[in-house]
């Protein structure tokens, strides 16, 4: 079954601030049941009490209360404060499992293994930095659905400076064609612009980046061009050239020894993409140790395009063979 | 009678060393962030004795017992006066006197007590700008000198 981005982006829209509707929650090392946690607190459902994450008290991020409005009055019982709170792993399972793409992780790090492993995902960048992730997503390819995984690299960052993926979130698109775009996460919540952190993207330095994408919904190559771009390209980007070898099955590899004939396979690659095509021929191709995004586009004559390398490095191409 | 009266007026400006009145007290609170930050503790007494208590997201939780000397517990002083602590504002955070944001940080919150002055300050840390960044490098110092960040980090 196609992933279903739609239904996982309209989960995230409804549950960004509740629990999930498999009625737990987590903390770093332990399960909370919403059920269990109303009868302790004598929160009833029928009462009017409702599970949800809000602004924490005082300087705190968030916490995890039972909340009711009566008489115009705001009533509340917590049930967390912000210490402990982990469930954005959690989270993403579940939208990612409204989507049709069946998951149950609690943790970042098993997330993205997970997710890696399936076939009809792509990771198209991987633990790269900050500005490199935002090219990537400012190329038009990682869709609302998609994941983004957080791996610290701080050591004044998240759980005392620990070197390891700490957060998830799905990206759900660009508010306005100039933003950087917006996530829906738990801890702290958020789904923009409803949230009461004003930051939607939580794109910062002290993380590096993995943005992995569903692709069963991508455009088909455009199957006339294909035939044209497979093969060895020679790349000039400013400085010495560089040589990637395109195959047809939408992945490049590049290396930096020039290949002697046709049928030389690509050994010791430096880097690996996906690349996608657009119906009148634009390439987009992303790689994934470094993160820069080429683009391809096509001039009109068999395998002639001009190139752009992260939006601003404009280069040379050259079909070897 | 006269003489107990005085005792306890000049109580505030005695002296245990040459440098440090009675009333000296330093307390750091740092509060929680959407990263994890540490959130602890931190009260460093006049006689030098400190008493460090590690809440969440902290290498060590728990209470623990410390002491730095009276030269170290001075020249924080000494800092805090170099940058007029006693004449800052009472708070530094987004939407008040807080250059350039960051979406995250902690709170800290810092008193100190020194010759008959007390005052309390709230400070964003991911505020920027000359007095915000002083106070940063003064909450550093006072971590730095009390023994505790390998208890933090």
């Amino acid at each position: 079954m196609a992933y279903d981005r739609n239904a996982a982006v309209k989960y995230a829209e409804k549950y960004w601030n509740i629990a999930c509707d498999d009625g737990i929650f987590w903390l770093t090392n332990e399960r909370i049941s919403v059920a269990t946690k109303r009868k302790e607190l004598k929160a009833p459902e029928a009462d009017g009490w409702k599970a949800m994450f809000v602004k924490g008290d005082g300087t705190e991020p968030e916490k995890a209360v039972f909340r009711r409005t009566v008489g115009g009055k705001t009533e509340e019982k917590i049930i967390n404060g912000w210490a402990g709170l982990a469930d954005c792993a959690h989270y993403l399972s579940r939208c990612l499992s409204a989507g049709g793409a069946a998951i149950d992780e609690r943790g970042v790090a098993s997330l993205v293994n997970t997710l890696q492993a399936r076939s009809d995902t792509k990771t198209l960048c991987e633990k790269v930095p900050r500005d490199r992730a935002q090219k990537v997503v400012d190329s038009g390819i990682l869709k609302p659905g998609d994941m983004v995984g957080y791996f610290n690299v701080s050591t004044d960052g998240d759980f005392g400076g620990k070197i390891a993926y700490t957060h998830s979130t799905m990206y759900v698109g660009k508010l306005d064609k100039a933003g950087v775009g917006g996530v829906t996460c738990h801890t702290v919540a958020r789904f923009p612009p409803h949230s009461w952190v004003n930051d939607s993207w939580w794109l910062h330095d002290g993380y590096s980046y993995t943005l992995i994408h569903f692709s069963s919904d991508d455009a088909m190559p455009n199957g006339a061009i294909v035939p044209t771009i497979t093969g060895w390209w020679q790349l000039e980007y400013g400085g010495g050239p560089a040589f990637s070898y395109i195959s047809k099955n939408g992945t490049a590899q590049f290396v930096k020894k020039a290949p002697g004939k046709a049928s030389d396979l690509p050994h010791g690659a430096i880097d690996q993409a996906y690349w996608f095509m657009e119906s009148y021929g634009k390439m987009t191709i992303i790689w994934r140790k470094s993160g820069a995004v080429e683009v391809w586009m096509p001039m009109g004559g068999p395998a002639t395009f001009t190139a752009m390398l992260n939006g601003t490095i404009p280069g040379k191409l050259t079909k070897l063979f | 009678m006269l003489i107990w009266l005085a005792f306890i007026m000049l109580m505030p400006f005695q002296v245990i060393s040459d440098e440090q009145p009675r009333d000296s007290l330093i307390v750091l609170q740092m509060g929680a962030c959407e990263r994890r930050c540490p959130v602890y503790r931190l009260v460093l007494f006049a006689d030098g004795s400190t008493l460090f208590d590690g809440r969440h997201y902290v290498r060590i939780p728990g209470p623990f017992r410390s002491k730095v000397s009276l030269d170290s517990l001075g020249k924080l002083m000494g800092q805090a006066e170099a940058i007029r602590f006693f004449e800052l504002k009472d708070s530094y955070q987004p939407g008040g006197d807080c250059e350039s944001p960051k979406s995250d940080g902690p709170a800290a919150t810092l008193t100190i007590s020194l010759r008959g002055r007390a005052k309390t300050i709230l400070h964003f840390r991911g505020c920027a700008g000359r007095e915000a960044d002083q106070l940063t490098k003064l909450e550093d110092a006072i971590v730095e000198a009390s023994g505790v960040a390998k208890r933090i980090r």
